[in-house]
């Protein structure tokens, strides 16, 4: 059964946040989903998740590299409810 | 940021890049934290500083021959002549050789997609340009700077297209989606 509140590329990413205590970059979410998350299109779903509220992006302005500054992602407590939800729905994607 | 180490204070520019040569052979790229900018060519430029506040340098390293390029000495106002490593904010070309001179004329290279980055930061919403578009440019930057550190110069060049490729779909979802909230925004009844 499908979970109303979040698509399953969305409840994937919610399980690796809510793993990830300190956040986690975009990249670093899709070299961790074995190749469930595609560069490409992840920030496009991270910007949709954080509009719905369930996680919430932060940008070091003091990097350690050249260049612009990369969001981190944590886990919202909107994010934990929906992934609750869905664990109790039985709808978490295969691999969460 | 690289470890601080103390190379006393050399008297002039050959004398310092002979001592960095032989520091640098003795590290690893992995210690080469701090890079500043490359260039098409299997340039990277670097930058470390040595004695705190004291020098900062930026080398070039090209077939494995590592050069200084600039030497910016911020107690420099404050030395004697002679006792002065190459400032490069001072315009004093005619006392200097040519190897000296070499440092006046460098500009640090701008990291990959910093222009397609500034179109795009006027072209789009910011909230737009901010979600979708720019970590993927700061992830490229990202991957490019660690794929020189590590050496490996054509993986750099190929996250380079990669990345610009990569950008696509998130300007285009920037564009579409924007167009679409204005129109149902203002014509919605």
């Amino acid at each position: 059964m499908a979970n109303p509140f979040a698509a399953e590329t969305e409840l994937f990413i919610l399980s690796m946040l809510r793993d990830a205590p300190g956040g986690m970059y975009g990249l670093e979410l899709v070299n961790n989903s074995g190749g469930k998350l595609k560069r490409g299109t992840v920030y496009v779903t991270l910007g949709r998740m954080e509009e719905k509220g369930y996680i919430k992006s932060r940008t070091d302005k003091h990097a350690s590299h050249p260049g612009l500054p990369r969001p981190r992602y944590r886990i919202e407590a909107l994010g934990q409810r929906a992934l609750q939800a869905a664990e109790l729905m039985g709808a978490l994607p295969a691999g969460a | 940021m690289a470890e601080r180490e103390d190379i006393g204070r050399p008297k002039n520019v050959e004398e310092i890049e002979a001592q960095l040569i032989a520091r640098l052979k003795a590290l690893s790229t992995e210690d080469l934290l701090d890079v500043a900018a490359a260039t098409e060519e299997n340039i990277l430029y670097y930058r470390r500083r040595y004695t705190g506040e004291d020098f900062d340098f930026i080398f070039r390293e090209a077939k494995g021959t590592v050069s200084v390029l600039q030497v910016k000495d911020p107690t420099a106002n404050s030395a004697t002549q002679d006792d002065r490593v190459t400032p490069a904010e001072t315009d004093r070309a005619s006392e200097k050789s040519a190897s000296e001179q070499m440092t006046l004329n460098f500009a640090p290279v701008d990291p990959p997609g910093e222009t397609l980055s500034r179109i795009l930061s006027v072209v789009l919403t910011r909230n737009a340009y901010t979600k979708y578009v720019e970590p993927v440019i700061a992830d490229m930057q990202f991957e490019y700077a660690d794929a020189l550190k590590k050496g490996h110069t054509r993986h750099a060049r190929w996250i380079v297209i990669r990345g610009h490729l990569l950008i696509v779909p998130g300007w285009v979802y920037a564009l579409v989606g924007g167009w679409l909230g204005w129109i149902a925004k203002h014509f919605s009844t």
